[in-house]
């Protein structure tokens, strides 16, 4: 009969896959939570913290600068989309990055309309990263409220 | 009104940045919190060496300067950092990290972005080698380009981003056996 660890540990071991194959996280995310250990047992929920805050602040200013309509300042848009880009990348948010590259592109080519929907998709996607990582830090919290460890998990 | 306050935290050295009020309001609080926790030893080593010297025994360790806009890569790249028995530092822009020497710190390592306000990672480089700074500076490049400008301004090695800790392993161990 599972224990309840057990099945949290299995829960939390489906849901970090699922991120992965679904494309939510790469590489870089594994990267991250090699850094938390006993002595930093948040790192990683504390390092995604600060990219969700910086997410909200650029994607504001992007919003800001697009709305300028006739005059809007592609370059400032595609500087905070460059800066998103990096801070994605660097905490292994796969698809906000994957965004970012088709956004700077539309900044490039000053294509309005196509930057518009980049934001709106930008905005939508790193909400929904959002969300899908605090019920996986919220699963690791239920595990060690249980009594287990979170498990490794090879992806 | 900037002002730079150097203070330990979990055995950290910040150099925090004070924007405005809120902040400043912030960093006192914070300040007085870890001041209450400190430990007596650490206060006891402090009181015995002369302040001139302080700096001077916080530098053997191996020191690492971060100079990037970016939050979340700061907290990364020191979390890391800090994991491989390094000190790090932490400055927002280029103009920051030049100042930094400017005020008489120095580092062993520069972990340099390029895209950054006030001033770039490629011009902070050349600054930096300007005034003689020999300490090893390493880019951060956002794509390839950005390589021969940074080599080009006195940067000792570029890496891509999103960095692998592999890499600045090397990096830091280089330092270490140095």
């Amino acid at each position: 009969m599972d224990t309840l660890v057990s099945q949290l540990q299995r829960q939390f071991r489906d849901y970090t896959i699922s991120l992965y194959h679904q494309g939510f996280l790469d590489d870089q995310f594994t990267e991250l939570k090699k850094l938390q250990d006993e002595c930093s047992p948040d790192f990683v929920a504390e390092v995604v913290s600060l990219f969700f805050e910086d997410c909200e602040k650029l994607i504001g200013n992007m919003a800001r600068a697009l709305d300028q309509t006739g005059n809007v300042d592609f370059s400032l848009v595609g500087s905070s989309v460059h800066q998103l880009k990096g801070s994605s990348s660097s905490v292994g948010a796969k698809r906000v990055k994957g965004l970012c590259v088709t956004f700077k592109e539309c900044c490039d080519s000053q294509n309005f309309e196509g930057c518009v929907r980049c934001l709106q998709q930008v905005d939508i996607e790193y909400k929904s990263l959002k969300a899908k990582l605090q019920d996986l830090f919220s699963l690791e919290q239920q595990i060690v409220q249980a009594g287990g460890r979170i498990p490794q998990v090879d992806i | 009104m900037l002002l730079f306050i150097p203070f330990l935290y979990n055995s950290i050295q910040y150099i925090a940045h004070i924007q405005d009020k809120h902040d400043q309001l912030l960093l006192i609080l914070s300040v007085i919190v870890v001041k209450c926790c400190c430990s007596s030893k650490s206060k006891e080593e402090e009181e015995e060496v002369p302040a001139g010297q302080v700096v001077k025994k916080t530098f053997k360790k191996l020191c690492v300067l971060v100079v990037d806009d970016d939050r979340s890569c700061r907290s990364l790249y020191m979390g890391f950092i800090q994991m491989r028995g390094g000190f790090p530092y932490m400055a927002e822009n280029g103009e920051e990290a030049v100042n930094l020497y400017r005020d008489g710190q120095t580092f062993n390592l520069i972990l340099m972005d390029n895209e950054m306000p006030v001033m770039n990672g490629v011009s902070a480089t050349k600054e930096l080698r300007d005034l003689g700074v020999t300490s090893m500076i390493v880019g951060l490049t956002s794509h390839e380009d950005e390589n021969s400008g940074f080599m080009e301004a006195g940067a000792d090695h570029c890496l891509a981003k999103p960095i692998t800790f592999e890499n600045i392993y090397l990096l830091i161990e280089q330092l270490k056996d140095e």
